[in-house]
C-alpha cells in the first residue's frame, strides 16, 4: 500500500509546482477543447497562463543567461501554440499553430546544437507537410466549421489521460534528474569560494574571520561527506549515487584534507594558504557539476558497432565544456553527414526507398476516384 | 483331407461383398435396382456351395482322425485327465488380428497381461451344420423373397439387408472365440431389427422392432457379462492362459474351474440365448417380429437367427456338462417355453402367428434336449425344424401373396383347390411339425428329443423328478403341437371356399420362383430327418459329437484306440417302442382334434371357446405376458424416465445458467465496442495511465 | 556558468508528447488528429536530440532524421487517405466510420445539438429609385 500522508508531502510539498502545472494545464485544456457550448476562453486562457508559470518553476534554473532565456521562451512559445494547435476550431488555424510548435522545435534543436536538424524539420514540416496540409483544408473545408470542429470526443477522460501521463513523467523526471540538496550543497560551495577570494589577498596571517571561515567550512565539508541524520540529509556518496558518489566522496575528502593543514598552519599562526583551499573547493564544484549533469544517465555499453564518426567510443571519459556538458564537434552537421553514410548506410537507404514507396503509394490512392455517395 | 481356410472367409465374405454392392445401389436410383437381387443370389448360392465344401472337409477330417475320441475315451477309462491339451478335429484359421491389449506385467515370473483376440473362423462338424443350414435355407429364401418382395419399394435395400444378414449370422457361426461370436450376435440382431422394421412408415412395423431389438438386449448384457465373466473368472485358476478367449482354451480348462463360476457363467450365457432365442421370459418379441416380411419371418424369426441361442449353448456343451444346474435351468426353461407357447398357438387367428408361437415352442424343445444333455437331438431338430419352419412360413407367405396381404385365418378358407402347390407344401411342413411318425423329419428329431429326456429323468438321480415333469409336458405340447397345426390347416385349405376382397377377383398359385423353393423345402422337410434315424442309425451322433466334447460311448478295455470305437449299445427296443406308442397316440388325438374340431365339426370349435370364456381368453391374450410386462416392467420404468427428465431439466438448467454466465457479461461490456477509434484509443491510453501509475506508486512508495 | 540541463528539454518534450495525445484523442477532424500526431513527434524528437546532446554523439540526431523521413512518407499516405475518407462522406469527421462496432449495437450520435448560427447581418437595402426615403424627425433644433 501506497503511503498516503508520504505521497500528498511528494504532491503538495516537494513536487508543489509539478502538482500544480498538470492541475492547471489539465483545466485549461479541458476548458479550452471546442464543445457546442463551451466555457469562456477567458477562463481557460487564465488557467492556461498559471499553468507556463507553474511550469517555470519546474524548470527554473535560477540564473539568467542568453541560454536560459532562449530555452524559456522556445519552450514556453511551443506549449503555448501546441495548445493552440489542439483547442483551435479552426483547422486551418490548427495548421498555423503547429508550425508555429515546429519552428519553437527548431530552435530548441539550435540550443542543442543540431543546426541540421533544425534546418531539415523546418523544411520538411513547416515547408512541406504544414503547407500541403493546408491545401487538404482548403479543399475539404470550403463551407467553412464543419460539426466535427464544433465537438470534442471525451473532453475530460483525454485530457485526464494526457495529463496523467505528463504527470507521471514529469515526476520520473524531477526524481531521476533533480538533486536539490547537491544543488544547495554546490551553492554553498559557491559561497564559500566568493568569500574565501575576499578574504585570501588581505592578509597573510590569521585573523577571527579566517578563523571563523575555516571553522565553518570544516564543520560544512563534515556535513556535505558524512550527511546528517537529524536534517535528512544524505552523504556524499548517496547523492552522487550512480553517477559519481564515490568522485564527490573524495574530493569532498581531498578539501578536508586540505583544509585540515590550514587548521594546523592556523594554530601554529602560520599564514593560511587560501589558493589551495579555493583549488580544492573548485575541484569540489567541478566534480558536484559533473554529477549533476550526469545524472539520470545510463552508462553505455563498452561495445557498440558504431563507429568514431558517430562519437567517441563509450568507454572513453568525455571531453566537456564549463557547464560539464560534453562536446560536440564545431562542424557536427559534416560528422552527421559521415556518420549517416558510414554507420546508418543502409538505414539511409531504405529511408530512400520507404520515401520512393510512399510517393507511389500516395499518388495510388489519392488518384483513386471516390465509390461512395458523393 | 483339404484344408477348407483358403476359402473359409469367403462364406461370410461374398454375403457382405453382396450388401455393400446392393446397400450403395439402394441409395442410388438407378434402374438396376429391379435387378438388386442378383447378387444377393449369387452370393448366397456360392456360399451354399462352398459351406457344402466344408462340410466334406470336416467330415473326412472327422472320419479320418479319431485320435482324439480315442485320447479322451482313454482318459475317460482309466480315470485321468489328459496329460496335455487336446484339441477336438476341426480347422480353424486366423486372419487377422482383431486386437491385442495389455502390457506386461510388473515382475518377472508372471505372464504378460493381455488379450489377445483374431479374426479366426474355425471349421468343425457343428460349425459345417449351421453353415449348410443356414446358407441353404437363405439361398431358398432369397430366390422366394425374389418373387415375394417384386415390386417393393425398398427392393435393394430388403437384398442388402438380407444379404448382411447372412452374412453376419454365417460369421457367427464360424467365429472361433467369444468375443468375435458378441460381435456377429450383435449384427445379425442388428439385421434383424432392421428387417422387421423393413415396412418402417408402419407404426406397427416399427414398434415391433424397437421391442425386438430391446428385449433382446436385455438377453445380449448377459451374453456379454458372461463373456466378461469367463475371461476375468477362467484366468485365475492356474495354467490358463490369460488371453483365452478362444473356444477351445476355454473349454479345456472348465473342469478345472470353481463350481459357482461355471454354473453362473453357464447361466449369463444362456440369458443371451434366451433373448435371441425367445425363450420364456424374452419370447415376447418373435410373434411381434412377424410385422416384417414373410420371407424374413422365415429366414431369420423361424429357421436361422432364432437357433443362434441353441448354437451357443450347443456349443458350450463342455461348460454346461460341468454344470447340471445350468442345464437343469435350461431344461426347465425349454421344457415350460414349449408348453405356454403351444397352449398360447391353440388360439390364434393369424396364421404367421400361430407359426411364430410353434417356434418359440419348438426353440423350448430344442432347449429342453440340450438340458437334457441330448445335445445331438436339440441339433439335430434346429436342422430339421429348420427346414420345416421355413417352408411353413414360405407357405403362408404364398397364401398371404395371392390373398392380398390378408392373414386372418378366419377370412379365408378351403385354398386347397386354389392354391395346390402351397396346399401339399404346406401340408408337408404341418406333417414335419406335427411330427407324423416315420414318414417325416420332424418324428425323428422331436423323438429324439423324447428319448432324451427320458433318459435324463432316468438318470439323474435328485432331480430326476423334474426332467420326469418335463417328459410329460413335452408329449403334452407335442399333441398340442399336432392340434394347433393341423388347425391352422383345415382352417386355411379345407372347408368352404372363401376368399377375402383384397385377393382381387381371380386369387391364383403363386409364381414359380416361390413354389419353386417351396418344393424344395417340402422334400426337405421330408427328408431331412433321415440324417439320423434313430435308433436305426446314428451319422448325425458320429458326426456331431466330436465338436460337442460330449462323453462318446465306452471302449473296451484293450481295444485298439487307433480305431474308430464302436457304438455298441443294445438298442431297448421296448423302450423304444413304448416312447413312439406314446408320441404317436397324442400326435394322432392332436391331428384327430384338430380334424374334428375345424373340418367335421366346426361348429364345436366355438361352441368350445364359449363354454370355456376363461381359458379360451388366457390363450387368446397370450397369458396376458405383455400387460403384465406392461405393468410391472414398462411402467416403472416410463415413472423412472419421468423422475430423471425432471432431474435432467434442473441439471440443464444448471449449465445453460453458466453458459448463460458469459453471455450476460459480454452484453454488459458490448457497448465498448462501438466503432469509434478514438474511444479506442480512448481506452487504450487510460489503460495505460492506470499500469504507469500502478508502477510508479509501487515503485516509490 | 550554469546551463540548462538535460532535464528541462526532458520536460519539454513530455508536454509536447501530451498535448499531441491530448488532441488526438478529443479533436475530431480528421486533419488536426493527425497535426496533434505530429506534434508527439516532434516531443519525441526534443527527446533524442537532447540526448544526444548530452550524451556527447549523434546517434540521437540520426535517429531523429528517420523519424523526419519515415514522417514524412506517413503524412504523404495520411493526407491522401484522408482524400479518399473525404471523397466517400464530404466530411472529415472520424466519428462517421463506426462501422467496426459489434452487430446490433446502434450507432453513436452526437447527443448535444450545435448552438444556432449568429444570425447574418442584414444587408444595406437600397429604396427604389426616385422615392425619397423618409427621414426621421429632426430632434434637435439650433
Amino acid at each position: 500500500m501506497p503511503d498516503v500522508s508520504q505521497l500528498v508531502r511528494l504532491l503538495l510539498v516537494e513536487h508543489l509546482p509539478i502538482t500544480l502545472a498538470v492541475v492547471l494545464g489539465l483545466t485549461a485544456v479541458y476548458l479550452l477543447l471546442p464543445r457546442p457550448r463551451g466555457y469562456p476562453p477567458l477562463w481557460g486562457a487564465a488557467a492556461g497562463g498559471a499553468a507556463l508559470l507553474a511550469g517555470w518553476f519546474v524548470i527554473r534554473t535560477g540564473a539568467l543567461t542568453p541560454e536560459t532565456l532562449l530555452f524559456s521562451i522556445f519552450s514556453a512559445l511551443a506549449v503555448v501554440s501546441g495548445t493552440l494547435l489542439i483547442t483551435q476550431r479552426n483547422p486551418a488555424r490548427a495548421a498555423l499553430a503547429f508550425a508555429l510548435v515546429v519552428l519553437s522545435t527548431c530552435g530548441l534543436f539550435l540550443l542543442l546544437a543540431a543546426p541540421f536538424l533544425m534546418a531539415a524539420t523546418v523544411i520538411v514540416y513547416a515547408g512541406a507537410i504544414v503547407v500541403t496540409f493546408l491545401f487538404v483544408i482548403m479543399l475539404a473545408q470550403q463551407e467553412g466549421l464543419s460539426s466535427a470542429d464544433q465537438r470534442s470526443r471525451e473532453p475530460l477522460l483525454a485530457s485526464l489521460a494526457g495529463f496523467l501521463l505528463l504527470g507521471t513523467v514529469l515526476y520520473a523526471l524531477a526524481r531521476s534528474y533533480q538533486s536539490p540538496h547537491l544543488n544547495d550543497r554546490l551553492r554553498e560551495v559557491q559561497q564559500f569560494q566568493t568569500r574565501i577570494q575576499g578574504l585570501s589577498r588581505e592578509t597573510a596571517l590569521p585573523d577571527e574571520r579566517s578563523k571563523q571561515v575555516v571553522a565553518e567550512l570544516e564543520k560544512f565539508l563534515r556535513t556535505f561527506r558524512k550527511g546528517d541524520p537529524q536534517k535528512n540529509i544524505p552523504s556524499a556518496r548517496i547523492l552522487g549515487g550512480e553517477s559519481g558518489g564515490d568522485e564527490l566522496a573524495d574530493a569532498v575528502y581531498e578539501a578536508q584534507d586540505v583544509l585540515e593543514k590550514q587548521q594546523f598552519n592556523l594554530e601554529n599562526n602560520r599564514p593560511v594558504q587560501w589558493d589551495e583551499v579555493e583549488q580544492a573547493l573548485a575541484e569540489v564544484r567541478r566534480v558536484g557539476d559533473r554529477v549533476v549533469n550526469r545524472l539520470g544517465t545510463f552508462q553505455p555499453r563498452d561495445q557498440t558497432p558504431l563507429s568514431g564518426l558517430s562519437g567517441p567510443p563509450p568507454n572513453r571519459e568525455l571531453r566537456r565544456d564549463a557547464a560539464g556538458r560534453p562536446e560536440l564537434p564545431a562542424e557536427n552537421v559534416a560528422y552527421l553527414g559521415r556518420s549517416l553514410f558510414t554507420d546508418f548506410l543502409i538505414a539511409v537507404e531504405l529511408a530512400g526507398t520507404l520515401l520512393l514507396v510512399a510517393t507511389v503509394g500516395a499518388i495510388a490512392i489519392a488518384g483513386r476516384r471516390a465509390e461512395g455517395p458523393p | 483331407m483339404s484344408d477348407p481356410g483358403p476359402y473359409l472367409w469367403l462364406i461370410p465374405a461374398l454375403p457382405l461383398a453382396a450388401a455393400i454392392v446392393t446397400g450403395l445401389l439402394a441409395l442410388t436410383d438407378s434402374p438396376l435396382r429391379r435387378h438388386a437381387h442378383w447378387p444377393c443370389i449369387v452370393a448366397a448360392i456360392a456360399s451354399f456351395v462352398l459351406s457344402v465344401l466344408v462340410l466334406r472337409a470336416v467330415a473326412e477330417l472327422s472320419a479320418s482322425d479319431r485320435s482324439w475320441i480315442t485320447y479322451r475315451t482313454l482318459a475317460e477309462a482309466t480315470g485321468t485327465q489328459p496329460p496335455e491339451r487336446a484339441a477336438p478335429p476341426g480347422f480353424r484359421k486366423t486372419y487377422y488380428t482383431w486386437f491385442e491389449t495389455g502390457q506386461p506385467r510388473l515382475g518377472f515370473d508372471l505372464p504378460p497381461d493381455q488379450v489377445n483376440v483374431g479374426i479366426t473362423f474355425r471349421a468343425d462338424t457343428l460349425t459345417a451344420l449351421m453353415l449348410v443350414t443356414v446358407t441353404f435355407v437363405g439361398s431358398l429364401i432369397v430366390i422366394y423373397s425374389a418373387g415375394y418382395m417384386h415390386g417393393d419399394e425398398g427392393y435393394a435395400r430388403y437384398f442388402a439387408e438380407v444379404a448382411l444378414f447372412i452374412f453376419a449370422m454365417t460369421g457367427l457361426v464360424l467365429a472361433d472365440n467369444f468375443l468375435l461370436l458378441y460381435a456377429f450376435w450383435e449384427g445379425v440382431g442388428l439385421c434383424s431389427y432392421l428387417l422387421i422394421g423393413f415396412w418402417y412408415s408402419k407404426p406397427s412395423a416399427a414398434a415391433a422392432a424397437r421391442k425386438a431389438f430391446l428385449v433382446t438386449r436385455l438377453g445380449d448384457i448377459g451374453l456379454i457379462l458372461g463373456i466378461i465373466l469367463i475371461w476375468a473368472g477362467f484366468q485365475k485358476s492356474p495354467g490358463v492362459p490369460l488371453n483365452a478367449l478362444d473356444y477351445d482354451t476355454i473349454f479345456h480348462y472348465a473342469a478345472a474351474q470353481p463350481h459357482g463360476l461355471l454354473v453362473a457363467a453357464c447361466l449369463l450365457l444362456f440369458c443371451g440365448a434366451v433373448g435371441k432365442s425367445a425363450q420364456f421370459p424374452l419370447h415376447v418379441w418373435l410373434p411381434d417380429a412377424m410385422e416384417g416380411p414373410t420371407p424374413v419371418s422365415a429366414l431369420i424369426h423361424a429357421a436361422t437367427m432364432v437357433t443362434a441361442g441353441v448354437y451357443l449353448v450347443a456349443r458350450c456343451t463342455p461348460l454346461f456338462e460341468h454344470a447340471p444346474e445350468a442345464q437343469l435351468i435350461v431344461a426347465g426353461i425349454g421344457g415350460f417355453t414349449a408348453l405356454l407357447a403351444a397352449l398360447i398357438a391353440l388360439t390364434q387367428n393369424d396364421l404367421k402367428r400361430v407359426l411364430a408361437y410353434s417356434t418359440v415352442s419348438q426353440l423350448g424343445y430344442m432347449f429342453l434336449a440340450l438340458g437334457s444333455g441330448a445335445v445331438v437331438a436339440g441339433m439335430f431338430h434346429l436342422f430339421t425344424h429348420a427346414f420345416f419352419k421355413a417352408l411353413l412360413f414360405l407357405a403362408a407367405g404364398s397364401v398371404m401373396h395371392a390373398m392380398g396381404n390378408v392373414i386372418d385365418m378366419r377370412r379365408f378358407g378351403g385354398l386347397r383347390r386354389v392354391l395346390p402347390v402351397t396346399h401339399w407344401t404346406f401340408l408337408c411342413g404341418a406333417a414335419a411339425l406335427a411330427a407324423v411318425p416315420f414318414v417325416t423329419s420332424g418324428f425323428w428329431s422331436k423323438d429324439e428329443i423324447l428319448a432324451g429326456t427320458f433318459e435324463a429323468s432316468r438318470q439323474r438321480q435328485s432331480d430326476g423328478w423334474v426332467y420326469a415333469l418335463l417328459f410329460i409336458a413335452s408329449l403334452v405340447t407335442a399333441g398340442l403341437t399336432a392340434f394347433y397345426t393341423f388347425r391352422a390347416y383345415f382352417l386355411t385349405f379345407w372347408g368352404e371356399e372363401k376368399i377375402p376382397h383384397e385377393a382381387g377377383e381371380h386369387a391364383h398359385e403363386s409364381p414359380l420362383v416361390m413354389t419353386g423353393p417351396l418344393a424344395v423345402l417340402a422334400v426337405g422337410a421330408i427328408v431331412a430327418g433321415f440324417a439320423n434315424p434313430a435308433p436305426f442309425a446314428h451319422p448325425l451322433d458320429d458326426f456331431l459329437e466330436p465338436s460337442l466334447e460330449l462323453p462318446p460311448p465306452p471302449v473296451e478295455e484293450g481295444a485298439a484306440l487307433t480305431e474308430r470305437p464302436a457304438r455298441h449299445e443294445e438298442v431297448n427296443w421296448l423302450k423304444t417302442g413304448l416312447l413312439w406308442l406314446g408320441s404317436i397316440a397324442f400326435t394322432a388325438a392332436g391331428i384327430g382334434g384338430a380334424w374334428w374340431l375345424y373340418e367335421r365339426q366346426r361348429r364345436l370349435a366355438s361352441q368350445l371357446a364359449a363354454d370355456l370364456p376363461g381359458l379360451y381368453q388366457l390363450s387368446l391374450n397370450k397369458f396376458y405376458l405383455d400387460e403384465l410386462y406392461a405393468v410391472f416392467v414398462v411402467a416403472p420404468m416410463e415413472a423412472l424416465a419421468q423422475i430423471s427428465r425432471v432431474i435432467d431439466y434442473v441439471v440443464d438448467g444448471v449449465v445453460d445458467l453458466v453458459g448463460r454466465l458469459p453471455e450476460l457479461l459480454g452484453r454488459l461490456f458490448r457497448p465498448m465496442q462501438n466503432g469509434l477509434v478514438q474511444f479506442y484509443a480512448l481506452a487504450m491510453a487510460l489503460s495505460l495511465m492506470v499500469f504507469l501509475l500502478a508502477l510508479t506508486l509501487t515503485r516509490w512508495f | 556558468m550554469t546551463a540548462v540541463p538535460l532535464h528541462h528539454y526532458l520536460v519539454v518534450g513530455a508536454v509536447l508528447f501530451a498535448l499531441g495525445a491530448i488532441g488526438f484523442l478529443a479533436r475530431r477532424n480528421l486533419i488536426v488528429m493527425f497535426l496533434s500526431a505530429e506534434m508527439m513527434l516532434q516531443g519525441v524528437a526534443i527527446n533524442l536530440v537532447a540526448f544526444a546532446r548530452f550524451r556527447g554523439n549523434l546517434q540521437g540526431q540520426a535517429f531523429v532524421l528517420f523519424t523526419l523521413t519515415v514522417a514524412a512518407c506517413e503524412a504523404a499516405i495520411a493526407l491522401a487517405l484522408i482524400l479518399m475518407l473525404y471523397r466517400s462522406r464530404r466530411s472529415l469527421d472520424v466519428s462517421l466510420w463506426q462501422d467496426l462496432r459489434e452487430p446490433g449495437q446502434e450507432p453513436t450520435v452526437d447527443e448535444e445539438p450545435l448552438p444556432p448560427p449568429p444570425p447574418e447581418e442584414p444587408l444595406p437595402k437600397l429604396p427604389p429609385a426616385g422615392v425619397e426615403p423618409p427621414h426621421p424627425e429632426e430632434t434637435s433644433r439650433v
